[in-house]
Parts: C-alpha cells; structure tokens; sequence
C-alpha cells in the first residue's frame, strides 16, 4: 500500500507533470509516476499525445495567416527610413 | 549576399506582420512592432556583417521586439485566479466526465484540411488568458527555454508550469470542441 501511495497520481498532477517533462524538470520519483499512469491512463495518454501534436505545430500558424499590412501602413515605415 | 534596405518593406513586411500578430494577437500593437523592427533595423544597418542573410537578420530583430513587447506588458505581481483547473479536474484530480479527451483519430495524421486546423488552433489562442498566450507562444512558438521565459515576464517557476498547463487544458478543450467538433 506504501509503494502504491509513492507511485500514484491523480490525472491533473500528471497532465501538470506532461509538461515539465517536456523540459526534464522531472524528479526520478516524478519521472517514474508519470510513466506508470501513462501506462493506465487512456485520458491522460490522449491529452499527451493530443497537446504535442498541436503544441508542435503552432511553430508554423504565420505560415497559413493571410495578414497583410495596408499600402499606407507601409508608405508610412518607407518614409521612415530615410536619413 | 543581397542587403538592400530599400527593398525591405516591398519584400518582408507582409510575412513580419503575419508572423508577429499570431504571436501578439492585437492588431495595432503587431503593426508597432513590425514598424520598429524596420525602423532599428535601418538605423543598424551599417553593422551588418553579413553572417547572416538579411531576411534572417531581420526576423532576429522582430523576435527579439516580440518578447520585449511581453516583457513591457508584463506587470511583476502576477496572483493566478484559482479554480481554471476545476473545469476538467474533480477533487480527487480525475477527469470530469465531460472534460475527458476524446479519440481524435485520423484527424491527428496530416491534417487534410491543414488551413482550418491552423484558424481554428489561432481562435483557439487568442481566447486565452493574455499571460497564458504569453508563455505558451514564447515556449512552443519561440523555443524559449522555461528558465528564461520566468526573467522575461517576472514569473515564479511554479507560476510557469500552472500557466502552461492551463494553456494546454483550454486549447485542447478548444481544439475537440471546434476542429474535431465533439462537444
């Protein structure tokens, strides 16, 4: 019962730890929890599976943004760069 | 290589502007930031060296302007509401029955439609917090290491790691409810 207080975790501490792992901030008992919930948690392996495939991705959201400066707006920083 | 500052509006504005309002989300402030990028840029313009091309020599400007923009915006005294975390969690820590994360299925391989993945992904952000937008654009669209994101915006560690939890609860909850559309 004492290893299985030690080796437990909720599914908030362990989405919380998902990140930290991510930068290995991870203690060894941490390290070890999360690996052992990942292992019986569907939820959780989803919301880790699911959180890096955008997390990844949001690198690129410039590259399918449309946004444009208006004509003006780039009369105005032209007229700027003079000495 | 080609450095010719009288071309830089005609050939970057466009992608800078595109590339910092995603990442500031207001308008007027991303249309500051671009202006100044230009503006310091040609004042620099006798120190280029040439290491690296000009169009990476200016996005190194606008990167840098962006995290200054959330360090001005960043007020040193951040308190956290409580209670974001009870939306998915119950007492005990475990997923609310409505909160749980759906299969996503194929949509998670090559999104086919990838433009409406990416408008939806940007809505999605930008009803964040502004601080979580903050952190989470600095670490996933940045790169930026923890460490250096908590001097930048004058966070507490513990601050970062609930903050970008949070970001990711909502935006994943965002992502199911209005790209793979379950409720």
């Amino acid at each position: 019962m004492k290893v299985f207080r030690l080796i437990w975790l909720s599914c908030e501490k362990a989405t919380f730890l998902i990140s930290k792992k991510e930068e290995g901030k991870l203690t060894f008992i941490e390290s070890l929890q999360l690996k052992l919930h990942l292992r019986i948690c569907d939820f959780c392996t989803r919301f880790s599976q699911q959180t890096k495939f955008f997390t990844g991705r949001s690198q690129h959201l410039h590259e399918h943004n449309n946004a444009a400066l208006s004509p003006e707006k780039k009369q105005a920083i032209q007229s700027l760069m003079k000495d | 290589m080609a450095f010719n500052p009288d071309q830089w509006v005609n050939k970057y504005a466009d992608a800078l502007y595109a590339y910092t309002v995603v990442r500031v989300t207001d308008v007027q402030q991303a249309e500051d930031i671009v202006q100044n990028t230009f503006f310091s840029a040609w004042k620099a313009r006798d120190t280029y060296k040439g290491q690296a091309s000009e169009k990476n020599w200016l996005y190194a400007i606008l990167k840098n302007k962006i995290v200054d923009h959330f360090r001005k915006q960043s007020t040193s005294r951040i308190t956290l509401a409580t209670g974001e975390e009870e939306l998915y969690f119950d007492e005990g820590g475990h997923w609310k029955e409505e909160s749980k994360p759906k299969e996503w299925g194929s949509n998670m391989e090559q999104p086919v439609e990838a433009k409406e993945f990416y408008s939806i992904l940007e809505q999605c952000k930008q009803k964040l917090k502004d601080i979580q937008q903050q952190v989470f654009v600095m670490k996933y669209m940045e790169d930026i290491e923890a460490d250096e994101i908590c001097k930048y915006l004058g966070i507490t560690p513990s601050n970062y790691w609930v903050l970008i939890h949070r970001a990711k609860l909502h935006l994943r909850k965002c992502l199911e409810k209005n790209w793979i559309g379950i409720e």
